[in-house]
């Protein structure tokens, strides 16, 4: 599971810093966000589904112990987990952010490799969600055959094996009855089937790049929709759009190889579905 | 271990091998600095012991010995694993060395130099240390076993996994 991550700094240079280090140091980072100051932050934090904060402390307009304290304040961001990257290393301040409860905190000058290890040790405690694998493949097989009628088997064991071609995911995140990220990724050879198969067609020339990551965004939209409404009837969830992108053979590897993640063999291609749900209070 | 031969890197040296029977060693790392790479898909590791940091002090020499100076060492070794089909994503990088205390009056800074040097080099080519054993006094020992990629530090009697 991808976390989408906020890096908080009125300097440009630190941000950049801190977001090539997280894309280097084997942190699944998902979708970056930058702020220049504790006020955009939390707007940012408000429109978007974010997992981790990396934040500065003296900055412009908000700084980011009044942050910290604001997102604390709001029940929705009271776990949210928040790393304080700065210069000062007073006790006072420091007693400050553990009253405001701060996740974890690096002084500068950091270097790349001090920046991995905090986050690896913060992360290791958020990636540990529910992760809902049954109601999930359950979701996932209905929406195969309803919709584009394939036949999806939960793969016991090995995936079938990946070929030369494309790979494509989609993600989307929900929010309200149940928070949480679901992602599903499959050679672009399957959601050429799936297009073909849900308009009715043959997967020829007529079918192309648009339509397939089109119909993969469909089945994960509408498995989504079915996960929410089994993981919980009553209340209303809040569903994003998907997003469909390309992806390379390690990104694969990984989604792969955690323990949120379902493989499905599609007709003799192999599919992930991953899904982590943010635990309910 | 049976069926494993040792290659020794001196000083200003590199060492490249897709050979898991390899073992690669690097002895006496003072101020100097000594890098490994190991990438695990490629099974390709090497070995850099570099002396000074900075080429500028003599392009000619670094010309022919690249392996002498830190910046162009640690770009000749990434160079020679990407040749041989390492990947960035996989390199795994531990350092080794650079310690402080070897010149009597502390003037040249050359293990502190060495240290700043490489890592700047590895994170311009997107890498990040995983390891290191870096600083104090003591002579250190760099060993490389390329049928693991177990890289650990010796040290006196002291021996540390990396």
């Amino acid at each position: 599971m991808a976390l989408n991550v906020l890096v908080v700094d009125d300097s440009d240079v630190i941000r950049n810093m801190i977001i090539k280090t997280l894309r280097l140091a084997d942190i699944p980072v998902g979708a970056t966000f930058e702020a220049g100051n504790g006020k955009e932050a939390l707007d940012i934090v408000d429109a978007n589904w974010i997992d981790l904060v990396l934040a500065d402390i003296n900055m412009p307009i908000m700084d980011g112990v009044e942050m910290l304290r604001r997102l604390r304040s709001d029940h929705r961001h009271a776990e949210l987990p928040v790393i304080v990257v700065t210069t000062e290393g007073s006790s006072e301040r420091i007693a400050e952010l553990q009253d405001a409860d701060v996740s974890a905190y690096v002084r500068k000058p950091f270097t790349p490799e001090m920046i991995r290890r905090v986050v690896d040790d913060v992360t290791s405690t958020i990636s540990a969600g529910e992760t809902a694998t049954e109601e999930l493949m359950a979701a996932f097989a209905e929406v195969l055959e309803r919709f584009v009628m394939m036949d999806g088997i939960p793969a016991v064991g090995d995936l079938p094996p990946l070929g030369q071609g494309d790979l494509l995911q989609a993600s989307m995140t929900f929010r309200g009855g149940v928070d949480g990220t679901i992602t599903v990724a499959a050679p672009l050879e399957a959601c050429v089937e799936m297009a073909a198969n849900a308009i009715g067609t043959d997967p020829d020339g007529s079918v192309g790049t648009g339509k397939a990551c089109d119909a993969l965004g469909e089945v994960l939209n509408i498995t989504c929709g079915n996960l929410v409404l089994a993981l919980e009837p009553t209340r209303q969830t809040e569903l994003t759009p998907p997003v469909v992108l390309g992806m390379d053979l390690p990104e694969w590897e990984y989604l792969a190889s955690a323990a949120s993640t379902a493989g499905f063999d599609v007709e003799g291609l192999p599919v992930l579905v991953s899904c982590l749900i943010r635990p309910r209070r | 271990m049976t069926g494993t031969s040792e290659r020794i890197v001196g000083i200003s040296d590199m060492f490249i091998t897709a050979d898991p029977s390899s073992v690669i060693v690097t002895y006496s790392l003072g101020s100097c600095i000594g890098l490994t790479l190991f990438d695990p898909k490629a099974c390709v590791g090497g070995m850099l012991h570099a002396m000074m940091p900075l080429s500028s002090a003599d392009p000619q020499k670094a010309a022919s010995k690249p392996a002498m100076y830190t910046d162009t060492g640690v770009a000749a070794l990434l160079q020679a694993m990407f040749d041989r089909g390492a990947t960035r994503r996989s390199i795994v990088a531990k350092v080794a060395g650079a310690a402080t205390d070897m010149d009597n009056d502390g003037l040249f800074r050359i293990g502190e130099r060495n240290y700043m040097v490489l890592r700047k080099v590895l994170w311009k080519n997107d890498i990040l240390i995983a390891a290191e054993d870096v600083g104090g006094s003591a002579p250190r020992t760099l060993v490389l076993e390329m049928e693991t990629g177990r890289t650990f530090v010796k040290s006196g009697d002291a021996v540390k996994d990396l």
